[in-house]
């Protein structure tokens, strides 16, 4: 092929695309007689054909009648708003819907089973239809920056009605109205209302069509599923990435003691990333505030360490209070190992050269040591005596205060100081020791038991004896 | 022979006296067994004793029948006229072991109660009548707290009632027979001089093994307590491995053996099927036996019996140290 | 028996061997029949009711106070509330089984150990707590207090 066949073929394909392209745009807005007319009348009639130009339906070739029914090609008025021909008129309500779902069909449908677009029976208007959010003849799309669903918008548009309390009243009259002001505070509302559009907004969390109640199991924000939502986002290594943050928080979270309880359990008591963080403020816990958070359900624990040395310490040099020994996403369960000096001590972690506190938590360690030396003790003497057939719910009825003690001494820990531990530890002592007492009883009764044994067996050698040197003489004197 | 014999009817009282004793707080039902047993044997006064004794003058019966029962097949004291005496003594064997099965469910704890579970696994895999046999047994398909009512019945009522029926056919028979004696039986020697009187001779023996055997129970009673367990629950299955009561071992070890073989089988069905079959030839000695010489055992008849008696021991041995 | 041609020394033996023989009788008749009269005479005691726990009378018990008292074996509280309501809950705590106590002031039951809360219908109000505390039923028959296991 040489350069002349080309250059003829590359004007023919573009004459007949720029012919194409003009018959089409010439059809469209010469045949949409809907538009052409209210285009030319005046004030309300008139609104729709000019918001309608910056349509993409409109760009796109969609007639008045795609909506509204009826002939747009026809002049004649009467013709072209038949209701015969299937002209609707305004739609309202429900058949807004019916009207998109045409060709929008899977976000119709997501959006009937949504808690915004299904009511009871199926007849009783919907709380929102498509229009609510999207916008009449001014439809633009999502990523157009002045669409009413554009993430930079999108937040504004949920508040119209969220934070309208005369509005919310109609439907919920318990639901909050402050999540757009909880949500200017938050990490991410700052972030897209200075222009980053990346952030989280409502439908990043909530969905966008299919939106449910919180308390609807399929929820993407329902208490289990939170924290999978989050991870959608901050899991994602890539996406993450300009904003410097670790991507490890659901992992590590998982294997926590709360992620195990939350998601392996199902103990809807243990926290999700929202009690912590908060959910439409959602932002880093302050320093000063996180023994407050943790207190919230930590509540002894947290009690004890406002009083402790260690609260001045922390706050003096800015550490992260609870989050010091204990961590944060990856939180586990808190074991005696965490005191003394050994390995796994977090004690020695600031405490070194037998200062005060090493020796109190050496203290501590040896102390809870030697009570569980003493409770294992115990417990074996209470083993031994039940399985001599002894009655030990007494001493079992015990163990529960022992391990009370135990406990109580195990949250002290948190005071700093060691008189609080002490002296509930010093109660567990007493209390195994009652225990063993209990035990060394039921052991003594069984000695009773065994006397009565011996007893029994005593005289019933004798007879033997007796009766064996009678039977005897008796045998002797008839074989005579 | 009387020796035998005789300790079983000691423990026989012995089993009367402490059932009538337990009957006294015993209280059934569901929410009442575990703890009335509990009461027996933590608060009222030698409760554990006469508890522990009950417990094991029933093991003690069962193996002192199976040792009357073997002792009088190798003398073939069931030949002519003496069928009654043996097919009475065999059935005496199975309610003493109905006895013990369902007096286990009665404490009414968990242990007990998947042992219980697991016999009543093994009898129902008896081909043809295995689901009957259940039915009689517990009243039902599976043991619950509503059957229970029902094997407390059968125990205190119902089994006391046959068992003496039964041991009644069985004692007049050996009066209208005489006590088996082999030597009289088997020498035409001096009758008179071998014959023990009994007074006092005989009297005085039974008395020393009535001493002897209450000071045995006594002892297993102080060294070897009858558990009381945690409260059994009924919605809880029996855990994998689970043992059968300890006269039904030999039977699951043995399937469990034939399962070892050959993995595609029922073991369960198999070896109960085996195990019948066994007992049916053995119950059945009267019949088949009749035309062996009179003073000699046979030799098929005395391998039978050795290797019925070594498996079975064996099995429970294997099934024991298997459990450890 | 021929015992008149026996001679006085093996009479006396004999009387001695029966002598001991009744000893030995009546001492292991009374090791057996000791256990056996306790047995039976134990009928006196009762087996703690099995359905009903009773709790005293209802006009002694102060308004505004608690009581732990046992149900199968496990602590439980009996509470009469400021209005004379009386509430019987299971005094296990539903995290680590402690043992709540209840707390006058703030008309709530409070845990030692972490100091998890609940209200007094044995919700678990605040603190680690998974679960409510199980009520029992409670009953004033001629001003008894009882409660049902």
């Amino acid at each position: 092929m040489n350069f002349k066949s080309t250059l003829r073929l590359v004007i023919v394909i573009a004459f007949t695309a720029s012919i194409q392209q003009l018959l089409y745009s010439q059809k469209t807005q010469s045949d949409d007689h809907c538009f052409n007319c209210h285009e030319v009348l005046d004030g309300r009639l008139k609104k729709p054909a000019d918001l309608f130009k910056k349509d993409i339906h409109h760009q796109k070739g969609v007639t008045c009648a795609g909506c509204h029914g009826g002939i747009s090609s026809e002049e004649d008025q009467d013709k072209a708003m038949d209701t015969l021909e299937g002209f609707i008129r305004v739609p309202k309500g429900r058949s807004i819907n019916k009207v998109c779902a045409k060709c929008h069909k899977k976000q119709s449908d997501a959006f009937l089973k949504s808690f915004h677009g299904s009511d009871t029976k199926g007849k009783q208007p919907i709380i929102v239809n498509c229009i609510v959010c999207h916008g009449i003849h001014n439809i633009v799309p999502v990523k157009n920056k002045n669409s009413a669903v554009n993430g930079a918008n999108i937040v504004k548009t949920c508040s119209k009605c969220h934070s309208n309390a005369q509005f919310m009243k109609k439907y919920n009259p318990g639901l909050n109205i402050d999540q757009f002001e909880k949500y200017k505070t938050s990490g991410h509302g700052k972030k897209v209302f200075s222009g980053d559009n990346k952030a989280a907004n409502c439908a990043s969390c909530h969905g966008n069509h299919d939106i449910k109640k919180v308390n609807d199991p399929n929820s993407k924000v329902y208490f289990s599923n939170v924290p999978e939502t989050c991870n959608k986002c901050h899991g994602d290594s890539t996406y993450m990435k300009q904003y410097n943050i670790p991507t490890d928080q659901y992992t590590k979270y998982k294997g926590s003691i709360h992620g195990v309880a939350l998601l392996e359990k199902g103990n809807m008591n243990a926290p999700n990333c929202t009690n912590c963080h908060g959910n439409h403020g959602a932002s880093v816990p302050e320093t000063k505030s996180i023994s407050l958070i943790c207190g919230s359900c930590h509540i002894q624990n947290s009690l004890l360490y406002e009083e402790s040395p260690h609260k001045s310490a922390f706050s003096k040099e800015k550490k992260n209070d609870c989050v010091v020994c204990h961590g944060n996403h990856g939180i586990s369960k808190p074991g005696d190992e965490m005191l003394g000096s050994g390995e796994k001590s977090v004690c020695i972690k600031c405490h070194v050269n037998n200062d005060k506190g090493f020796i109190a938590a050496v203290l501590m360690k040896n102390m809870i040591d030697s009570l569980l030396k003493e409770m294992e003790s115990a417990n074996h003497s209470i083993y031994l005596a039940e399985s001599m057939g002894m009655d030990l719910s007494e001493a079992k009825f015990e163990w529960a205060e022992i391990n009370e003690a135990l406990m109580i001494a195990r949250t002290g820990t948190h005071f700093g100081h060691t008189d609080k531990f002490v002296s509930s530890l010093k109660n567990g002592f007493k209390l195994t020791e009652n225990a063993k007492v209990i035990s060394e009883q039921a052991v003594n009764d069984f000695y009773k038991r065994r006397n009565w044994l011996a007893y029994s067996l005593i005289f019933s050698i004798i007879i033997f004896a007796a009766l064996f040197l009678k039977l005897r003489k008796i045998e002797k004197m008839r074989n005579i | 022979m009387y020796f035998s014999g005789t300790v079983t009817l000691l423990l026989l009282f012995n089993l009367i006296l402490t059932g009538l004793l337990l009957f006294l707080y015993y209280k059934e039902g569901n929410s009442f067994a575990y703890e009335s047993v509990e009461f027996i044997s933590y608060k009222v006064r030698f409760g554990w004793l006469v508890r522990a004794i009950h417990y094991w003058s029933a093991v003690l019966l069962i193996l002192s029948i199976a040792f009357h029962m073997f002792s009088m097949f190798f003398l073939r004291a069931y030949r002519k006229p003496r069928e009654i005496t043996w097919f009475t003594g065999a059935l005496l064997l199975l309610l003493a072991v109905w006895f013990s099965y369902s007096g286990s469910v009665l404490p009414w704890n968990s242990k007990s109660l998947f042992m219980a579970q697991s016999s009543t696994e093994i009898l129902k895999a008896a081909p043809l009548i295995g689901n009957t046999l259940a039915d009689y047994l517990i009243g039902g398909n599976v043991i619950t707290g509503q059957n229970l009512s029902f094997i407390y019945k059968v125990h205190i009522l119902i089994l006391p009632a046959l068992f003496s029926f039964i041991l009644y056919i069985h004692f007049s028979s050996i009066k209208r027979n005489g006590l088996f004696n082999p030597e009289i039986e088997y020498n035409s020697g001096d009758e008179c001089k071998k014959k023990l009187p009994i007074y006092p001779n005989f009297s005085i023996r039974a008395f020393l093994l009535l001493i002897i055997v209450t000071d045995l129970l006594f002892i297993l009673a102080v060294f070897s307590p009858v558990e009381i367990g945690i409260k059994a629950d009924d919605m809880i299955t029996a855990p994998q491995g689970t043992m059968p009561g300890w006269y039904f071992l030999f039977v699951l070890q043995l399937s469990k053996i034939i399962h070892l073989f050959a993995a595609e089988v029922n073991g369960k069905q198999i070896g109960i099927t085996i195990c019948i079959c066994i007992g049916m030839v053995w119950f059945l000695a009267p019949l088949w036996d009749r035309i062996s010489n009179k003073s000699k055992i046979s030799t098929f008849q005395k391998y039978f019996g050795i290797s019925v008696i070594i498996l079975i021991f064996c099995l429970t041995i294997i099934a024991c140290v298997a459990d450890y | 028996m021929s015992e008149s041609n026996m001679d006085s020394g093996k009479k006396t033996r004999r009387d001695f061997l029966n002598y001991i023989f009744s000893v030995g009788l009546f001492g292991w008749l009374g090791s057996v029949l000791y256990p056996l009269y306790s047995f039976v005479s134990s009928s006196k005691l009762k087996i703690d009711d099995i359905s009903y726990i009773n709790l005293g009378v209802n006009n002694e018990m102060e308004i505004n106070s608690s009581k732990l008292f046992k149900i199968n074996k496990k602590p439980a509280i009996l509470i009469k509330t400021k209005d004379g309501e009386l509430k019987a809950l299971s005094a296990v705590c539903t995290h680590l089984q402690c043992t709540v106590q209840f707390n006058k002031e703030e008309n709530a039951l409070r845990c030692p150990c972490h100091f998890g809360k609940y209200d007094l219908s044995g919700k678990n109000v605040s603190g680690p707590p998974p679960n409510p505390l199980t009520q029992y039923e409670v009953f004033v028959k001629n001003d008894i207090i009882l409660v049902r296991k």
